[in-house]
C-alpha cells in the first residue's frame, strides 16, 4: 500500500486555485470539440430507431434509400457480425453481461438499432431513414418490472451472456445481488421498533451540453483513429479492437475536450457505429445525438424501488438493517449489476450495524437502457436510507440530528459491507482512515441554522429543514489504475501524458498542480496531453471518483522518479550528495552556492549528461477512501398548490485535501444543482408502450439558474494516507444528500413523507392530501 | 435544422401583408423567431416583420395603452408604462416569460399569435379586456382577444398581421394580480391566473378572471366573474370568494399530460382564483406571492 503523507516538495503548487489549464481556449471558443473539426471527406451518420419497443427485426430493404442521390451505405444486422459484448466501459474482465452486438437481429427499446445510413450530408442521411423500408416482428413490450420478473415466456435475452453472469436466455433477470451481515431476520425480532417503507426513484438522465458524438478514419496508414467525446479511451480500444476484429495496435483513441459526461460517456454509445461505417466506407464518418436521441437512446439513472427494513431500540441504537432493491436496467445491462452493487455498498455503511441485508433484483425491460450517472446507484440507496432514518426518528420520537449522530461510521470503523461486495466479486476490506463527518455536521448545521429554523417568507407558506449524510468512494479499490509519464524540456517545463480523462471536470489541471508540487516548479510550466491511447499511457478513465486519487498517485509517482533522476544529474555536476538536493521555486540546489535552475539544469541534462529525464509510473490503491457529505435543505412549501421553492442549501463535504480548492466546489454545486433537478422535476416518463413522453428540454425539465437558492459550500478538508496529499474524492458523493434533504425537509414543513421523488407540485399536493386524510 | 428558402424583410406593414400573400407556396411571419426555432413550420418563405415600425409602446392621448405586435418581452417587462398599468400585470406577465435572452427577442405578437393555451402574456390581457389591432393589405380591423383565438395553435388572422393591442384608460386603474405555476423556473405553466377588479368605492366594478393552460384555449371565467361584479365589497367574504372559486375551477376544461393531471389543474384554479381575488381585494398587487423563484424583469 502507498501512503502519500508528507510527499509535498517545496513551494505550494497544490492547494490554490491555479487558472484552469483549458480556461482561456474554452472561453475563447476554440475548436476543441470532437465536433469542431471535420475531416475532409467526412460522411454523416444517422441511426433509424426502431418504433417498437420490442420487435424482431425481419428484414431491412434500403434499396430505396441507396438510390437517393448523397447516400453512400447502409448497414444492418445481417452485414454485421454478430459478436456479443458490452458497451459499458468498465476494465476487463468487465462485470456487465455480454447481451450486446453491433447491429441487433431484434429491438429491444423504441430507438434501439435497427440500421445506419451514412451520406454526404446529414439532410440526406436524415431523408433515407424515411426510405428504409423495415419488416417487423412486433413482441410483447415489457415495460413494468414486476411483469418483467414474472414472465419468462417473454424475453428481453434470448441469447445467455457467454460468461454466465446474467440469467439471459432463462428470466428477464440481468444481475443479483444477495449479501448479508450478521443475520437480520432473527435481529429485527430482538428490536424494539421495525420500521418498513418503500421508496421510488425516477428514471433520468445526465443531460450534458455537448451530447455524444464521435468522429472516425482512416489514417495515412490504415489505422483506424476515433476521435470521440469519451470518459473511457482506453476501454474503448479494447472493446472496438474485439467487436470489429481488429488489432488494439490499428486502432487510435483520441479525446479532445468534452462537454460533461457524468458518467453517460462511461459507455460506448455510438463509437462502434461510425468505425463500423468508417471501414465499410474507408472514408470519415461522424455521428452526434440530438436531444431527443440522448433522452431516448443514451443512458438513464436506474429507476429503482427500494424496500428498508430498519430494527431500531428504543435508545436510537439501530440493529439491523435491511435494503432490497428492484431496479430497471432497461433493454441492456450496461452496468446493472455494479450500480445496484453500489446502491447498497456506498450508502448502507453509513450506519454500521452487526446486521446487514442487501439484496437486489435488476431486470430487463424494453425501457430505455440505464448506465453510470454520476453517483452510480448511490443518489438512489442514500435517497432510501436518509429518508428512512427521519421516518425511523419520527417512530422513535427522537430527534433526527441525534439519531444519525449516534449510529453514523466513525474513524477506525471497518466498513461492513465492503470485504463482501467489490466490483462484481468479492471486495476488499475498508477501514476508515480519515473523516470530516462529524465537523461537517456541526458546520453544515450551523450554516442552514438547524436550531433556529426561520419563519415562512409569507404567511400561506411553511418552512422545513432536512438533511442528509452521504459517503462514496475514491476509485475502486483494487480495480481502477492510471498512469503518467513525464518529460522534462531543456526550458525546464515538464510534458505530462496522463490516460486520464478530463471531461470537464478539471483532471487537467490538477493532475498538473501535482507533477509542478513534485518537481517544484510552477504549475504554468506543465503541459498536459491526456487521453490519446497512442500517445499517453494507460488509464481506465474518468469514473468512479477516481481521477484525482488514484491517476493523482500515478502523477506523483512519476514526477518523483523524475526528480531523482535530476538529482542524480544535479550530483554529478556538483560533485554533491544526491540525497542533499532540493527542488522548489524552478530552482534546484544544494547548500547556498551549489545553484542552478531548473532550465539550467534541464539544458545539462539533455547537452551535456545527454539523457532525457523522463518516467512512467503507474498507481492503483487497494484502498477507496470514502469523502464524506453533510448536505441541508432550507425550503418553503406552499400547502395548497404543493409548490416547493428551495431557499437555501448547505453542503458541508469532506474530499480529504482539495487540490484546487475552487475546483472542488464547482464539483459541488453543480452536483447540487443536478440534483435539485432529482428531487424536484426531472424524470424520464416512459409510457406502457414504451415510448419516452417528454423527450426534449421543453418537457423534460433540468434545474436552470433560475432554480437554484442560495447555496452554501463548505470544504472540510481531511488528511487521506493513503491519497496523494492527503486528496480523496469530490466528484460524486455530493450528487448523492440533495433529493433526500429537500424531501426531509418538505416533510418537516407540511408533515407529508414523498416517498417518490421529483417531488412535482403535483406529488407535494396530492400527499399532503392525502396526510390530511 | 429549419432550412430556410427564402427570407423576405418587410418595410412597412401593408408590404409584409402583401409580401405573405403573394406566394408562392407557404408562408409565416418571423418577429423574435423563438417559438418558431423551436418547432420550425414547414413553409416556403419567411416575412421578417420587425421592422415595420410595430415595436413601439404609448399612451394615446386619452391614456389608452397600445402595445405594438413587434415590441419584445423585455421591452414590456420594463417599460415604464407597462409596469404603471393596472398595477404592472402585463409587465410581470412578460418578466415571467422564459429567461432574459428569450425576453430580448421574444414579441408579444409572437407570443398571441403562437396562440398556445399557456401563452403567458394571455391571461393579463384577457384580465383587462385586450383589443387586437389587425391589418389586412390595405385594410383593418380590431376586436376582443377573446375572440383572438380559435384553438391550440389557432387564430382569426388567416394570413393577416397582428399589429398591435391595446387596453383602455380605465382598465389602467383596475386592481390586479396574477399567478403561474410551474415544475421548475423556466417551464411551460401549468395552471394561469390572472384576475383584475375595478374597484368603484365601496363596490366592485368590472371584474375580471382569466385562466391560462386550462382549455384549449386562453380563457375568461365569466360565471365566476359574474359573481364578483358589481358586488359591495362588503359582500365578498372569504364563502363568496372560495363560491367564484370553485365556480372558476368548474369552468375550466383541463386536459391530463404529462406535467400534470386535470383534476390537478383544476383545483389549481380554485385555490389562485381564490387567493387571487382576495389579495386583489385587499389591495395587493402582488403577482407572485413567495415565488422569488420565478426570475425577476431584470
Ligand atoms: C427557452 C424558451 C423559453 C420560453 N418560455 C416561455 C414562457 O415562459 N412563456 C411563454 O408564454 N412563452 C415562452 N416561450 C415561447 C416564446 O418565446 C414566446 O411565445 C414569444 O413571445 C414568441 O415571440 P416571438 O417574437 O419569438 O415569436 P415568433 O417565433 O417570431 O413567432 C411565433 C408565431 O407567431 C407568428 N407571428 C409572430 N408575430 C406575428 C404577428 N405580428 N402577426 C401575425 N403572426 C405573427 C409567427 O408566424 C409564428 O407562427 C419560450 C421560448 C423559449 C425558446
Amino acid at each position: 500500500m502507498t501512503d502519500f503523507v508528507n510527499n509535498r516538495a517545496g513551494g505550494a503548487q497544490v492547494g490554490r486555485n491555479v487558472t484552469k489549464i483549458d480556461a482561456f481556449k474554452l472561453a475563447r471558443g476554440e475548436p476543441v470539440y470532437t465536433d469542431d473539426v471535420h475531416p475532409a471527406g467526412m460522411l454523416w451518420a444517422k441511426v433509424l430507431g426502431s418504433p417498437h419497443a420490442h420487435a424482431r427485426i425481419l428484414d431491412v430493404d434500403a434499396s430505396r434509400a441507396l438510390a437517393l442521390p448523397g447516400v453512400v451505405d447502409v448497414a444492418w444486422h445481417r452485414q454485421v457480425k454478430p459478436i456479443l459484448h458490452t458497451r459499458a466501459g468498465q476494465s476487463h474482465p468487465e462485470p456487465s453481461p455480454y447481451d450486446t452486438v453491433i447491429m441487433p437481429d431484434k429491438a429491444r427499446h423504441m430507438g434501439d438499432r435497427v440500421a445506419i445510413v451514412v451520406a454526404e450530408t446529414l439532410a440526406i442521411a436524415e431523408q433515407a431513414l424515411g426510405l428504409i423500408d423495415v419488416k417487423y416482428e412486433v413482441l410483447p413490450a415489457l415495460t413494468d418490472m414486476d411483469e418483467a420478473l414474472a414472465r419468462t415466456d417473454v424475453l428481453v435475452h434470448e441469447v445467455a451472456d457467454p460468461r454466465g453472469i446474467a440469467e439471459g436466455g432463462r428470466s428477464n433477470v440481468a444481475a443479483r445481488i444477495d449479501k448479508q451481515v450478521g443475520d437480520v431476520s432473527a435481529a429485527l425480532k430482538t428490536c424494539d421498533h421495525v420500521v418498513e417503507r418503500t421508496y421510488w426513484l425516477p428514471r433520468v438522465q445526465a443531460s450534458h451540453i455537448e451530447p455524444h458524438v464521435a468522429i472516425s478514419w482512416l489514417d495515412e496508414d490504415g489505422r483506424l483513429v476515433v476521435r470521440t467525446s469519451t470518459q473511457v479511451p482506453f476501454h474503448l480500444r479494447r472493446i472496438l479492437a474485439r467487436i470489429l476484429e481488429l488489432k488494439e495496435a490499428d486502432i487510435r483513441v483520441v479525446k479532445p475536450r468534452v462537454g460533461g459526461g457524468f458518467g453517460d460517456k462511461q459507455e460506448m454509445v455510438m463509437e462502434d457505429i461510425v468505425a463500423l461505417m468508417t471501414l465499410r466506407t474507408k472514408r470519415p464518418v461522424r455521428l452526434e445525438f440530438t436531444r431527443t436521441e440522448e433522452l431516448t437512446s443514451a443512458r438513464c439513472r436506474h429507476p429503482q424501488r427500494i424496500v428498508m427494513t430498519t430494527g431500531v431500540m428504543n435508545d436510537g441504537t439501530i440493529i439491523a438493517n435491511r435494503m432490497n432493491v428492484t431496479a430497471d436496467t432497461g433493454a441492456y445491462g450496461s452496468h446493472a449489476l455494479t450500480v445496484q452493487g453500489n446502491t447498497g455498498q456506498k450508502v448502507l455503511p453509513m450506519y454500521p450495524c452487526a446486521n446487514i441485508h442487501f439484496q437486489v433484483t435488476c431486470l430487463y425491460t424494453n425501457n430505455p437502457i440505464s448506465g453510470a450517472f454520476r453517483g452510480y446507484g448511490a443518489p438512489q440507496g442514500c435517497f432510501a436510507l436518509e429518508s428512512h432514518i427521519d421516518e425511523v426518528a419520527k417512530v422513535l420520537g427522537m430527534d433526527r440530528l441525534e439519531l444519525r449522530k449516534k449510529n453514523h461510521i466513525r474513524l477506525g470503523d471497518t466498513d461492513p459491507l465492503s470485504a463482501k461486495l467489490g466490483e462484481g466479486r468479492e471486495g476488499l476490506s475498508r477501514v476508515i482512515r480519515s473523516t470530516g463527518l462529524e465537523t461537517a455536521i456541526e458546520m453544515g448545521c450551523d450554516a442552514i441554522g438547524w436550531t433556529r429554523k426561520r419563519p415562512p417568507s409569507a404567511p400561506h407558506l411553511r418552512r422545513g429543514l432536512g438533511m442528509a449524510l452521504a459517503m462514496q468512494g475514491s476509485g475502486i479499490a483494487g480495480v481502477d489504475w492510471g498512469a503518467a509519464t513525464v518529460k522534462l524540456n531543456e526550458d525546464g517545463s515538464v510534458n505530462l501524458a496522463v490516460g486520464a480523462t478530463d471531461i470537464g471536470q478539471g483532471s487537467d489541471t490538477v493532475l498538473a498542480q501535482m507533477c509542478a508540487q513534485e518537481l517544484g516548479i510552477s504549475y504554468e510550466k506543465v503541459r498536459v496531453l491526456s487521453s490519446d491511447t497512442d500517445l499517453t499511457p494507460f488509464d481506465v478513465g474518468a469514473y468512479a471518483s477516481s481521477t484525482t486519487y488514484v491517476s493523482g498517485g500515478a502523477v506523483v509517482k512519476a514526477a518523483q522518479q523524475m526528480r531523482d533522476q535530476l538529482a542524480g544529474v544535479f550530483a554529478e555536476k556538483w560533485a554533491c550528495p544526491a540525497g542533499d538536493v532540493v527542488f522548489g521555486d524552478d530552482n534546484v540546489s544544494c547548500g547556498p552556492d551549489k545553484a542552478m535552475t531548473m532550465a539550467e539544469l534541464a539544458t545539462h541534462a539533455l547537452y551535456a549528461a545527454k539523457m532525457q529525464p523522463a518516467a512512467t509510473a503507474s498507481h492503483m490503491s487497494n484502498e477507496s477512501p470514502p469523502p464524506f457529505a453533510a448536505q441541508f435543505a432550507d425550503v418553503e412549501v406552499d400547502p395548497e398548490t404543493g409548490e416547493v421553492f428551495l431557499r437555501r442549501f448547505v453542503s458541508a463535504v469532506d474530499c480529504g485535501t482539495p487540490i484546487h480548492p475552487g475546483m472542488a466546489e464547482g464539483q459541488i454545486e453543480g452536483a447540487v444543482s443536478q440534483a435539485i433537478g432529482y428531487a424536484l422535476f426531472e424524470e424520464v416518463i416512459v409510457d406502457r408502450a414504451g415510448k419516452v413522453k417528454n423527450p426534449n428540454f421543453l418537457d423534460y425539465k433540468i434545474a436552470s439558474a433560475l432554480d437554484m437558492p442560495e447555496m452554501v459550500t463548505i470544504l472540510v478538508p481531511t488528511m487521506e494516507p493513503s491519497g496523494p496529499y492527503g486528496v480523496k474524492a469530490a466528484g460524486e458523493v455530493p450528487i448523492d444528500g440533495p433529493a433526500p434533504a429537500i424531501v426531509n425537509a418538505i416533510c418537516d414543513a407540511v408533515g407529508a413523507r414523498l416517498c417518490r421523488i421529483p417531488a412535482t407540485p403535483e406529488r407535494v399536493w396530492r400527499q399532503i392530501k392525502e396526510a390530511g386524510e | 435544422m429549419w432550412e430556410l428558402k427564402e427570407y423576405r424583410i418587410a418595410g412597412s406593414i401593408g408590404e409584409a401583408v402583401a409580401m405573405m400573400r403573394r406566394g408562392p407556396g407557404k408562408g409565416v411571419y418571423i418577429a423574435g423567431g423563438t417559438d418558431l426555432f423551436l418547432f420550425p413550420p414547414a413553409c416556403d418563405y419567411v416575412v421578417d416583420i420587425n421592422h415595420v415600425g410595430m415595436s413601439n409602446i404609448a399612451r394615446t392621448p386619452d391614456g389608452d395603452l397600445f402595445i405594438g405586435a413587434a415590441a419584445t418581452l423585455h421591452d414590456i417587462a420594463t417599460c415604464p408604462l407597462v409596469t404603471g398599468f393596472a398595477g404592472g400585470l402585463v409587465s410581470a406577465a412578460a418578466a415571467h416569460c422564459g429567461n432574459r435572452p428569450v425576453r430580448t427577442t421574444a414579441t408579444i405578437g409572437g407570443n398571441l399569435c403562437n396562440a398556445l393555451p399557456s401563452a403567458d402574456l394571455a391571461p393579463a390581457l384577457l384580465a383587462l379586456d385586450a383589443v387586437c389591432y389587425i391589418a389586412d393589405e390595405d385594410s383593418q380591423e380590431s376586436l376582443p382577444l377573446e375572440e383572438f383565438f380559435t384553438g391550440p395553435r389557432r387564430t382569426v388572422l388567416d394570413g393577416r398581421l397582428l399589429v398591435g393591442i391595446a387596453l383602455s384608460a380605465a382598465s389602467g386603474g383596475w386592481r390586479a394580480a396574477a399567478r403561474r405555476l410551474t415544475r421548475s423556473a423556466e417551464d411551460i405553466a401549468l395552471v394561469q391566473v390572472a384576475v383584475a377588479l375595478e374597484i368603484d368605492g365601496d363596490r366592485v366594478g368590472a371584474a375580471r378572471i382569466a385562466l391560462g393552460s386550462v382549455a384549449p384555449v386562453p380563457m375568461r371565467a365569466m360565471l365566476a366573474e359574474a359573481l364578483v361584479e358589481g358586488e359591495l365589497i362588503a359582500n365578498l367574504d372569504p364563502d363568496r370568494l372560495a363560491d367564484a372559486a370553485a365556480i372558476a375551477a368548474g369552468e375550466c376544461e383541463p386536459i391530463d399530460d404529462h406535467r400534470a393531471s386535470a383534476e390537478y389543474r383544476r383545483e389549481m384554479v380554485g385555490v389562485l382564483t381564490r387567493r387571487l381575488l382576495a389579495s386583489v381585494l385587499a389591495g395587493s398587487t402582488d403577482t407572485s406571492p413567495g415565488t422569488d423563484n420565478e426570475g425577476g424583469a431584470a
